[in-house]
């Protein structure tokens, strides 16, 4: 009896060290997350200010008046008599509001396009057999590495050739098919297993039915994306519609920016230009807010896959 | 619908062309498939099953051959045309569609006159829902479901369309014991009812023999026997497929036939009559083992481990034999149960274990002729043998022997009898 309580109260005494052992580890090993965190923090919020700070700068820029903007031999970090003058004057001095329609069916109209090409020959590379398929691939991809600006040139000839200048269609044709999203899309194809496929058949769907109902819907996070991403390269595209345009009506935001600068008194008008740049930003932030969740899902599942 | 399988072979191409590497899945496969009938495809696994049903629903194209359904040629139909169902393997869920909406799939895609209205379509579904048990999951997408619970979204979906031809490739490799006997069943009558020919792939041998009407056994793309269960069971036509069919396994032995006797090791079995004197291989099924009694003269002779010389061996069994072995009127209670019309001569082991099962006893024993380490014989629980000796003396049922030639494996035609009533 003796013996077994002896043993016991051993035991006990062990088990309390064992205890008081492991409360000390938990107590360092939380120290040591805490100070991680704060550097995480620290090194995040300075992270932050330097990519928020340029925003900053565009804002606080487009409330300062003409002059006191130009006053400013050294541009101060804040200001004491915010204008709204100068998003008058942007939607004043040129025709902002036509420009910025013009974008938006520019804008709509190319990414729909894109798309609708993008999943097309996506699909027909991962899924269909046809003789010179590789080849075919192989050529596109290759096209990746040729620079954009020797592509715009080609491009300017063979539009000005077709008598497409100053129009919509020639605005909007080059920008229709984009190599590098059939490529993500097609590798993202895929990786959807070839049993779906089958399933899909032996359910009797055709091959668009299946691309439709099976293909698009499980990659729907990478086409979201790309159509995000293509639809802010149409918002800021600014080289293409100013070689392919001279005629105001058909003219970008891009474009109007540009003019705002120039219309300055002698001098150039960065204040009426940054409201400008955002009245012209806010469409973007707001897409993507919206589509925050989407983009981040499509954007790392990308990576992750590789 | 009647489905023919005219000389039907597939061969996959090598990668790179070569022709070495050629493999041939299926060869020279004919067959018909009675209409209304469940066809139960069997064999090893990578014999080809799952390439017969990708022929037969139109995701391969043959080689060589032909397919009928009914009497329309379909080996160029294209898989969308041929409203076949089928149970892939690995279920081949669409993963962004809810359970629901995976099992409602294949009714929307139905066309012309076959259109059905919404709520038909709901009814349908919910009906194959309920049939494999899965009705409250209907909201969850596959992701969220146990591999069973996607294997039976998996047969809803094939059998909600009511296809003309249901294809199922192993449907019930990932259910419970329980679950998939109870399913088995479900399919049977589903079956029975709907009158769909319906072609079932299984590895599973018992499977195979409680739910089909026509049994298929393949081996490497070639077919060996086609038949009902019961008679490939008792009517195999080679080694292998009378190693294939049947728990446990059947027990094969290295024999001769000698003078008009069928000797394994050193002890001659049984008389055998249409056969000239050659090597042979012995498969003789656990039920067609019976233990035999100890006798006294055994006691004293047998007793020791290796199986004694055939003569000695011989003069004390004999006797026992002539008169009929093996009810000996003193033991004569225990072994009574026994049908024993086919059941003669006597064929010793040493006796490694006894598990009793419930319902039937299994007994291991070793013999140095076995192809196998284990020989196992069934018996019924209900017999009270005197198991606990050495040696076990098993009494042999002439109607499970079979004898296959050492070479070609092939069954060779002989009648059996009992030794001691030679005519
Ligand atoms: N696409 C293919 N290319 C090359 N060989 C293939 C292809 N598909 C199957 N095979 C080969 O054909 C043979 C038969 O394959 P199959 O899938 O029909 O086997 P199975 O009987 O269904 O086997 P399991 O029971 O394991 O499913 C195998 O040897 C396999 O390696
Ligand atoms: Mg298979």
């Amino acid at each position: 009896m003796e013996i077994s309580e002896e043993k016991e109260q051993h035991y006990m005494e062990q088990h309390k060290n064992t205890g008081d052992e492991f409360k000390k580890i938990e107590r360092s090993d939380r120290l040591r997350r805490k100070v991680l965190k704060t550097f995480t923090y620290a090194g995040l919020t300075f992270w932050a200010l330097v990519v928020l700070f340029p925003f900053y700068w565009m804002v606080l820029t487009s409330v300062k008046s003409y002059s006191s903007y130009n006053s400013e031999y050294i541009p101060k970090l804040f200001t004491l008599s915010p204008t709204l003058q100068n998003y008058k004057e942007a939607f004043t001095a040129v025709p902002l509001a036509g420009y910025f329609l013009n974008t938006v069916i520019f804008a709509v109209v190319t990414t729909m396009l894109m798309l609708i090409v993008t999943v097309l020959a996506a699909f027909a590379f991962a899924r269909l057999n046809f003789p010179g398929k590789h080849l075919a691939f192989t050529l596109l991809l290759s096209l990746m590495m040729i620079p954009n600006e020797l592509v715009v040139i080609t491009n300017y000839v063979t539009i000005t050739n077709l008598g497409l200048r100053s129009t919509f269609t020639g605005l909007i044709l080059p920008s229709v098919s984009s190599v590098f999203y059939i490529y993500l899309l097609k590798e993202n194809f895929e990786q959807v297993p070839d049993q779906l496929y089958y399933a899909a058949k032996v359910d009797g769907t055709s091959d668009l039915k299946y691309l439709r109902k099976v293909l698009v819907p499980i990659c729907r996070p990478t086409i979201v994306t790309i159509t995000i991403l293509k639809a802010i390269e149409c918002w800021n595209s600014y080289v293409w519609p100013r070689l392919i345009t001279d005629d105001e009506k058909y003219f970008l935001v891009s474009n109007g920016i540009q003019e705002i600068r120039e219309n300055g008194f002698g001098r150039e008008n960065i204040p009426a230009m940054m409201a400008a740049v955002v009245v012209i930003s806010v469409p973007l932030i707001v897409l993507f807010l919206l589509f925050r969740k989407v983009i981040m899902e499509g954007v790392s599942r990308g990576g992750t896959k590789g | 619908m009647k489905v023919v399988l005219k000389n039907l072979t597939k061969k996959f191409p090598s990668r790179r062309g070569k022709r070495r590497g050629e493999v041939t899945a299926v060869d020279n496969f004919s067959f018909e498939i009675p209409d209304g009938k469940l066809v139960g495809l069997l064999g090893p696994s990578g014999c080809g099953k799952s390439t017969i049903l990708n022929l037969l629903c139109g995701l391969e194209r043959p080689t060589s051959g032909r397919i009928f359904f009914g009497e329309d040629d379909v080996t160029d139909l294209p898989a969308e045309k041929r409203g076949v169902g089928m149970v892939f393997q690995n279920y081949a869920l669409y993963p962004h569609l809810t359970v629901l909406q995976n099992i409602l799939f294949p009714l929307e895609n139905l066309k012309g006159a076959e259109k059905l209205s919404r709520a038909e379509m709901r009814s349908r579904a919910n009906e194959a829902a309920r049939l494999v048990q899965i009705d409250e999951l209907m909201d969850r997408k596959p992701g969220e479901l146990s591999g069973g619970q996607q294997q039976r979204v998996a047969i809803a979906r094939a059998l909600v369309k009511m296809p003309r031809i249901l294809l199922m490739d192993e449907p019930l490799s990932n259910l419970d014991a329980r679950l998939r006997l109870q399913t088995r069943e479900e399919i049977r009558r589903i079956q029975r009812e709907t009158k769909i020919t319906t072609v079932f792939v299984t590895h599973d041998q018992e499977e195979a023999m409680s739910i089909s009407d026509v049994i298929v056994v393949m081996k490497e793309g070639v077919v060996q026997q086609i038949g009902k269960p019961q008679q490939i069971y008792d009517d195999p036509v080679n080694l292998f497929v009378a190693k294939f069919l049947g728990t446990p396994p059947i027990n094969v032995f290295r024999g001769s036939v000698k003078d008009g006797r069928l000797w394994i090791g050193g002890e001659d079995i049984l008389g055998v009559s249409g056969v000239s004197d050659r090597e042979v291989y012995v498969g003789i099924r656990p039920e067609g083992l019976v233990p035999v009694p100890e006798t006294q003269s055994d006691k004293g002779s047998g007793g020791t481990f290796p199986i004694p010389d055939g003569p000695k061996r011989r003069s004390a069994g004999k006797e026992e034999e002539r008169i009929g072995l093996p009810p000996r009127p003193a033991q004569g209670s225990g072994t009574g149960t026994i049908p024993m019309s086919g059941l003669q001569g006597t064929f010793s082991c040493r006796l490694s274990g006894v598990e009793v099962m419930g319902r039937e006893i299994s007994v291991a024993a070793v013999h140095e002729a076995s192809e196998s380490p284990m020989i196992r014989a069934v018996i019924s629980a209900e017999q009270k043998e005197d198991l606990t000796s050495d040696v076990i003396r098993f009494g042999v049922r002439t109607d499970k022997v079979f004898l296959f030639d050492r070479e070609t494996e092939r069954r060779i035609t002989a009648v059996c009898r009992p030794l001691g009533r030679r005519e």
